[in-house]
């Protein structure tokens, strides 16, 4: 098989848009289930269609729908790295703009789930995930900026 | 605390232009043009030596230490 970078980056690309898909869906399926936790309307709920809900169920869903706006932010900012990788655009400002977001948005991630901890305690394992793809991802972008201060010196070597 | 670079000086006793400068040491005008403007951070042995073949000087004559 004929493997080479930009393919990869095709592929890394395509995994962000299947992780959005399967946000989506989840979103989409949390937003009908919490209709019908509201308006207690049949068709919305899940014992309609024989599945069992425990109690902590619409607060789950709530911290769901929660978390997952700083996961679409990070999935966005992993799109915008892709893209300028694919550009040719590395050890650039932007795509440490880029990193330092996700980062923070993993942050923000982790605390939604810290915050579901007090209520559902295995919520701490998302979060403990989340904190540590924060830590890597920081790293990373430490290692950029590293990279970046490099070549401009490089750059600028006559 | 500075490295000045005094290239235009000694071109202009040289008479010796950026062009052709830049073609008979080898680098481009534009990287002779960041030299000339001091905003390079570093240069090359191999840069220097040619400066200094091509306007037959010794490197104090290019660059000078101010505080």
């Amino acid at each position: 098989m004929n493997w080479n970078q930009d393919k990869s980056i095709v592929l890394s690309l395509v995994c962000v848009w299947l992780f959005a898909l399967v946000l989506l869906a989840s979103d989409a399926a949390a937003v009908i289930y919490l209709i019908g936790q509201l308006t207690g309307e049949a068709p919305f709920l899940p014992e309609t269609y024989g599945i069992a809900a425990d109690a902590e169920t619409p607060l789950l869903t709530v911290f769901w729908l929660l978390f997952s706006i700083p996961a679409w932010i990070a999935l966005f900012e992993l799109r915008m790295i892709l893209i300028c990788f694919r550009k040719n655009r590395v050890f650039e400002a932007g795509t440490v703009r880029h990193m330092r977001i996700a980062s923070w948005a993993c942050v923000g991630a982790a605390a939604v789930c810290l915050a579901g901890t007090f209520f559902y305690p295995g919520m701490f394992v998302p979060a403990l995930a989340a904190a540590f793809m924060a830590l890597i991802v920081r790293i990373v972008k430490n290692s950029f900026e590293a990279a970046i201060r490099m070549k401009d010196e490089l750059d600028l070597t006559i | 605390m500075d490295i000045i670079v005094n290239l235009d000086v000694m071109m202009a006793k040289r008479k010796i232009s950026s062009g052709e400068l830049a073609e008979r040491v080898g680098i481009t005008p534009a990287n002779l043009s960041i030299l000339k403007n001091g905003k390079a951070k570093a240069i090359r042995f191999s840069t220097l030596m040619a400066l200094c073949r091509e306007l037959q000087c010794q490197p104090g004559d290019i660059l000078e230490y101010k505080e």
